[in-house]
Parts: structure tokens; C-alpha cells; sequence
């Protein structure tokens, strides 16, 4: 078939846009909540047995890795607030997240620059060792180290009490409560030692302890705010307020639907909604990476973020701010960083057992050595408490996650589904679709061969003419033949992925398939000429001239064939006549392909191979991709020139070229590889210190720096997938 | 050695001087965006992209 890619047409964007807007009903909305105390796997199932009790709430998402909630509901925004309250969480409708960063901030530095000084402090009285310093300095020393360890316990580590209280409160058993009663009972002791000049005082490890604790959960918040941002189109792209046609201000959320929006030349298209006046070249490089702007008159779908070029378009809005497309995508970017895998929930359930495990432990220990004898039993307990907190653990898959998903966006592969990182490792077939994926559907006129003189005019400029205002890929190739002036098109109809029908100069003509062709003007069919490429018939009254076009292969097309073939099959799936698509296999080296590929089969294909157990990573870019590609078991978008297709995908690469993909598939291996190593040493390092502790071979501050460590070493080893990502980071992001 | 009777309570006043300064430019939001002053250099003027608004 000669027009097989259907692109995005303005029909079928108006029902794609639909089809989105019918997942949720109208009188709910969704909004994203900030929850800075969500902490552990204990806080998320906290958050979800109380939202899911509430009949105001439809659906949720706890999300662990952002501290983030998203709720769907018809209820208030200070209502979801209360009921988060009322379960011991602070929930901050999204931009009251700044000042929460400060408040984390102002902590960390505070807990910092004391535990400085108390080391100072300490180092003294270490390297002194016992009666080697006079006892009036070191009683001074200690008093300066309580009032310092006061200022970070009383403070900087208000986190932990009330994580644990909450956790407390719920009878439950979270991170934080071995931490907070480390922190209160090491921090306690040392002060009645203080107080009654007793042998040993651990400011320095409560301190070293909070800060460090503190510097991981930072450290994790930035990272993840990295997605949130990248998330966040919407915030970067639309403006706060919108002045509507009728000259009143309305903020962006304020607007709804029916509102009528003037947006002028050479500013961006604040709302999701159809031209009801004016024309306009709009550039929608934001969601669909086409370089090119799409010219947009009345009728035609915009969407917000869209850059409106030339001339003021009277906007029609038709979804309310929240449903807009760009927010939608900005969920589905963050809801990815959210998915857990298999092991990170396997992760989840081992430190919740492993806390009431660890808290039962300490106990038994404790008492072992009090009824032993041993006066340092509180210390042991204290010890022991804080080398097994699991922190490491549950940090370890989300941590890795969201510096995957960061580095692959800026790759230029943009991943909307978590799960795409697991199972792109497991693909054992690949179905990659041809005509705008592995070609660039930018085909070009290779020939001409008139048939008939008919009016005498260039048939390549009324070839032109006619396809000025489609959007196919077939009519750029014809575009740059547009002759100046002088043409006028009118009673245009156009069937999508067929042929164009309309009069020019009030001349009727017919562009497309031969079928087509012949339908339109009742003559007989025509046999293609025998040559490569596809072929288009001009025609009035009877056939003018074919145009040959030949579709050119994407750069880097055959290092991706090459890349993919190791392991897997690859079938190259094409709508394309069996000679073209075979063309096209074998410059590639692909050994199997299938042409002349309805939507359906391909659908179908896809099934049987998952039906024979293969796991299917399906490549495409067009709408009639897009069916396979909710199918596949993961499925990558290139270059999608529609934005409905990109819905259906779990990651688009945004730069055209399968860079970004071949990066990906080695990439996600090395991704597995240091969630395993991370959880490898959680698991080992907790395992290893534990006898230790109970033995009482540790001392405190030995046990906090190793247990921070510990949590830092797997931040660290998680910041490698940036870290090799970027020979070139020299040059900068983006 | 006396000396450190009166060094010590100095380092503390010095420590919560240090704190209060650290707290008080937190508050003052210098921490807040550490990513355009580094690439700012970059952009020759500022008036390269008239189509965003002004940073909330």
C-alpha cells in the first residue's frame, strides 16, 4: 500500500485525545501530594490502608522513591490535606516543597557543623585515653558536647521521632523507630554520664549518626527531585496565568473547559483545547519530536506546552488543567520512577520483618549481658540497634530506578513505564516496525513518469498543492516542489493513508494509491511500474503521472540490528509490498520480515510469539503501531508522530534516532547489575556486623559510621548509572 | 593548657555562630536553584528566550 503510515491527522488526534480523557470521569481530578515523612515500606502501606478507607478518595499512588501521593478524587485539596494530618503525615499540595528541601537542608548543615566540633571534642579525649587529660577540661569538653549534641538531637533529628511516633501510633513497626530509640538512648546515657561524671560518654556517635542518616535521606531527595523535575514539564512550560479572549486574568488551574484563550504569535499554547479561529504554524516538539511545525487552523487539536509560531489562534479549551496533556505525560513520567520490581518489594518485606526482628534481637541481647554481668549492656542494645538498621536496604532499588530513568531521559530515551527497566533485560523477540522506524519516513521523489500531458500544467506542482496542508510524510516530499502562487485549492477531502481528492485552479485531481485512484475517477486500475520504492498516481480524468518515492534508512539503523541480534530473533514487520519491505531487510541484515501487515496482524503476530513464551520489545513510531505495541510485553516509541502512540509506549526516544536505544539496551543491564550489588551489600553488611554487635565488639560510634556508610556506599554505587552515562559530561545536559 | 578553659566555651560561641549563619542563608533561598548561575556564563543574554516567563 502506498499510504501505509497513518500519522496523526487531526481525526485521529481528536480521538485519541478523547479516549485519554475518558479514563477518568469528570468530576474527579487528579493531584499530586507532597508527604516529606514517608520514609519506609512501613509509612506506604500506613498511607494506603487510610486512603483506602476513605470514600472521598477514588484511586492513589504512594509513591516511596518521591515521597510523593497522587490522589484521584472529587474531594478538597485542604480535605486530603486533613485526612493525611489526621494519620500523622504532612502532605503539602505540591508547591510547598521548596520549603521543605530548606527545612531538610537547614537540619543537615546543623547536625553537621556540630558533629565537627564534637569530634574535636572527642579526638581529644580519645587520643588522650583514660587519665591522660585533666579531668576539669574533660568534664568542660563533655559539657560543650552535650550542649552541642543537644542543639542536633533536639533539632536536626526531629525526622526520626516523628516518623517513629507515627510508626508507634499505627502499632506498627517502621525505620524509625530502632533509629529514634538509638539516637534518644545513646544521646540519654551520655548525658546521665555527663551529669554523674560516669566512665564514657557517645555524643560523637549520636551525632555522626544523625548526620549522616540525614545526608542519605538528602541526598535520596535530591535524586529523586531530578525526576519530579524532569516530570514537571508543566510547571516549566505553561505559564502561571492565562488571559482569556475576553481580557480576564484566570490562573492556569482555573481555566475550564469552554474557556476561550487568544494566543498570539511566537508564545506558548497555555491550554489543551481546538482552533475555533485563525491559522497558525505550531510547533509540537514537546510530544512528538517532530522538528517540523504543524500548521493549525480551525478545528484542529493543540495542546498545551505547544509553541504557537506565527499568527494568534483563538483556543477553545476542552479539558479541564489537570487533564491537559502535558500533566497527563508529566504523571506518566513520574508514576514510572514509582514502579517497584519484583526484588524491590521483595526488599521491602525483608526489612519489615528484619526491624521487629532487629528490636527483638537488641532486646534478648541486652538482657544476656545484663544478667551476665556486664555494665555495658545498654550500650551493646544501643549497638546493636543501630547496625541493623535496614536503611541501605530499602534504599537500594529506588535510588537505582530514579538515576536510570534521569539518565536515560537525558539520553533522549524518555521512560514512562518503571517496568520497562526490568523487562527490556528479559526480551528474547524483537518486532520492529519499518516505515518511520527503521526509514525516516521522510521519503523523497527518486522519479517521475508521465503518462499524460492532461492540462498541461507541472503535474509535480499540482502534486504539491495538493498536499500543502496533510500531514503524512509522503506529502514533505512534496512540499519543497510548491510552485509561488498562483494555485488555489479548494473542496479538499482526504483519506487517511489512501489519497487526496480536490480541485485546483478548479481543476479536479486525484493523488494516491492506484486503488484509490481508481475508485475516485472510475478508471481501470493501474499496474505499478516494477522498481523499487512506493508509488503514487496523479490523476484528473485519467492517470497524469506516477511519482516514485524512496523511503531512506535511519543512520543508525543497522548498528541497532546488529546491537538487538545477539539473543534475540527480530522480525521487521512492514504495511509496505513484500519487495520493498524485503529491500529493506536485506540492506539491514534482517532475516525475517513480513509485509503487507495490518495493524491487526501485527497484533496478532505479537501474540503468538508471547503465546510461545517470548517476551516481545516492539519498536514503532505510528498509530498503526500503537495497538502492538500496548500488546508487547515493552514497546519503544521512535520519534512518535502522533501523540497517542506515545501513550501506548513504555519509553519514546525524543531524538529521532536510535541512539538513545542502543545506549538503553545495554544500559538496563548494568541497571540490574547494581540493584543486585546494592542489595547484595545491604543484605552481607547486616548480616556481617549483627554477631558482632551482640558480641559487643563494636563500639557505637563504630556501628554509626558503618550503618551510614553502608547507606551511602549504595547511593554512591546507584550514582555510577549517571556517572558512566556521560563521557561527554564536559559538554553539559541536554 | 589553662588557656583551653577559655578556647573551648570560644569555639562553642564560634560553632553557633557558624550554625545561625548556615540557617540564615538557607532562609535566604541561596540554595534553592544552584544549577542557572553555573550555566549562566553560557547564555550571552538574557533575553535569549522572550517565551518563558519570569522563575516563580
Amino acid at each position: 500500500m502506498a499510504y501505509d503510515t497513518a500519522s496523526g491527522y487531526p481525526d485521529q488526534s481528536l480521538q485519541g485525545g478523547g479516549a485519554m480523557n475518558a479514563m477518568v470521569s469528570p468530576h474527579l481530578s487528579t493531584r499530586s501530594f507532597s508527604v516529606p515523612d514517608i520514609h519506609c515500606a512501613g509509612c506506604v502501606r500506613t498511607l494506603e490502608q487510610v486512603l483506602g478507607r476513605s470514600d472521598d478518595i477514588e484511586s492513589y499512588d504512594v509513591s516511596l522513591a518521591d515521597r510523593q501521593v497522587d490522589i484521584v478524587s472529587a474531594a478538597d485539596v485542604s480535605d486530603i490535606v486533613r485526612l493525611f494530618r489526621d494519620a500523622g503525615f504532612r502532605a503539602m499540595y505540591r508547591s510547598d516543597d521548596d520549603q521543605t528541601d530548606a527545612a531538610m537542608l537547614t537540619r543537615l548543615g546543623v547536625a553537621g557543623i556540630g558533629m565537627m566540633q564534637i569530634m574535636m571534642f572527642a579526638s581529644a579525649e580519645y587520643l588522650a585515653g583514660g587519665g591522660g587529660i585533666d579531668p576539669a577540661l574533660e568534664a568542660l569538653m563533655r559539657w560543650a558536647s552535650l550542649a552541642l549534641a543537644s542543639v542536633i538531637v533536639v533539632f536536626a533529628a526531629q525526622p526520626f521521632y516523628q516518623g517513629a511516633y507515627r510508626d508507634l501510633r499505627r502499632r506498627q513497626v517502621g525505620m524509625d523507630v530502632p533509629i529514634a530509640l538509638a539516637i534518644l538512648g545513646a544521646y540519654g546515657i551520655s548525658l546521665l554520664a555527663t551529669l554523674t561524671n560516669g566512665h564514657a560518654v557517645y555524643f560523637d556517635s549520636v551525632c555522626m549518626f544523625t548526620f549522616l542518616l540525614l545526608l542519605g535521606r538528602y541526598l535520596e531527595r535530591m535524586a529523586s527531585k531530578r525526576v519530579r523535575s524532569a516530570g514537571g514539564l508543566a510547571d516549566r512550560l505553561l505559564p502561571s496565568h492565562v488571559t482569556l479572549a475576553d481580557g480576564q486574568e484566570r490562573a492556569i488551574n482555573a481555566v475550564s473547559v469552554g474557556d476561550l484563550v487568544k494566543v498570539p504569535g511566537n508564545t506558548r499554547i497555555p491550554v489543551d483545547g481546538y482552533v475555533l479561529e485563525g491559522m497558525s504554524s505550531v510547533h509540537e516538539a514537546v510530544f512528538t519530536g517532530e522538528s517540523w511545525p504543524v500548521i493549525k487552523q480551525e478545528a484542529h487539536p493543540v495542546y498545551a506546552g505547544t509553541f504557537n509560531i506565527e499568527d494568534t489562534l483563538t483556543v477553545r479549551t476542552s479539558k479541564p488543567a489537570t487533564e491537559f496533556l502535558i500533566n497527563q505525560l508529566s504523571r506518566m513520567i513520574r508514576s514510572a520512577s514509582q514502579h517497584k520490581p519484583a526484588f524491590a518489594i521483595l526488599a521491602d518485606r525483608i526489612a519489615r520483618f528484619f526491624v521487629g526482628g532487629v528490636l527483638t534481637i537488641a532486646v534478648l541481647s541486652g538482657a544476656y549481658w545484663f544478667l551476665a554481668g556486664n555494665s555495658d549492656w545498654f550500650v551493646i542494645v544501643l549497638t546493636v540497634l543501630v547496625v541493623s538498621c535496614p536503611c541501605a536496604l530499602s534504599l537500594a532499588t529506588p535510588i537505582a530506578y530514579t538515576w536510570a530513568i534521569t539518565t536515560l531521559q537525558r539520553q533522549g530515551l524518555a521512560v514512562s513505564q518503571g517496568k520497562f527497566l526490568e523487562d527490556l533485560n528479559r526480551v528474547t523477540d524483537v518486532v520492529i516496525d519499518k516505515t518511520g522506524t527503521l526509514t525516516t519516513a521522510k521519503p523523497t521523489i527518486a522519479s517521475i513518469q508521465l503518462l499524460d500531458r492532461g492540462t498541461g500544467k507541472d503535474p509535480l506542482a499540482i502534486a504539491a498543492a495538493l498536499e500543502t496542508d496533510i500531514k503524512h510524510p509522503f506529502a514533505n516530499a512534496f512540499r519543497r516542489y510548491l510552485p509561488d502562487g498562483d494555485m488555489t485549492v479548494d473542496q479538499l477531502s482526504y483519506i487517511n493513508g489512501r489519497g487526496i481528492r480536490a480541485r485546483v485552479n478548479g481543476h479536479p485531481y486525484v493523488l494516491g494509491s492506484p486503488e484509490y485512484v481508481s475508485e475516485e475517477t472510475g478508471t481501470e486500475m493501474l499496474e505499478r511500474p516494477d522498481a523499487d520504492g512506493s508509488w503514487i498516481l496523479l490523476a484528473s480524468e485519467k492517470p497524469l503521472a506516477w511519482f516514485q518515492l524512496l523511503d531512506d534508512l535511519r543512520d543508525d539503523a543497522v548498528s541497532l540490528i546488529h546491537r538487538l541480534s545477539c539473543h534475540r530473533t527480530i522480525t521487521m514487520l512492514s504495511g509496505d509490498s513484500p519487495r520493498e519491505a524485503s529491500r529493506v531487510a536485506q540492506t539491514l541484515g534482517v532475516q525475517s520480515f513480513r509485509s503487507q501487515q495490518t495493524p491487526e496482524e501485527k497484533l496478532a503476530y505479537i501474540r503468538d510469539l508471547q503465546s510461545t513464551g517470548g517476551v516481545v520489545l516492539v519498536i514503532g513510531d505510528g498509530v498503526n503501531d500503537a495497538g502492538a505495541m500496548a500488546v508487547a510485553d515493552c514497546a519503544i516509541a521512535i520519534n512518535p508522530a502522533d501523540i497517542v502512540v506515545q501513550a501506548s509506549a513504555d519509553a519514546t526516544a525524543t531524538g529521532g534516532d536510535f541512539k538513545s536505544v542502543i545506549f538503553a539496551i545495554d544500559y538496563v543491564s548494568r541497571v540490574r547489575r547494581i540493584i543486585r550489588q546494592n542489595i547484595g551489600w545491604a543484605v552481607g553488611y547486616n548480616l556481617c556486623m549483627m554477631p558482632l554487635a551482640i558480641l559487643g565488639l563494636i563500639e557505637p560510634w563504630t556501628a554509626a559510621l558503618g550503618m551510614s556508610l553502608s547507606s551511602l556506599i549504595v547511593v554512591l554505587n546507584s550514582g555510577r548509572l549517571a556517572m558512566h552515562a556521560f563521557p561527554d559530561a564536559a559538554i553539559g545536559p541536554k | 593548657m589553662e588557656v583551653l578553659i577559655l578556647l573551648i566555651p570560644i569555639s562553642l560561641i564560634l560553632v553557633l555562630a557558624a550554625m545561625w549563619f548556615f540557617v540564615w542563608s538557607v532562609r535566604d533561598g541561596q540554595y534553592v536553584d544552584l544549577d542557572t548561575e553555573a550555566t549562566r556564563i553560557l547564555t550571552p543574554e538574557d533575553d535569549d528566550h522572550p517565551d518563558q516567563g519570569t522563575p516563580s
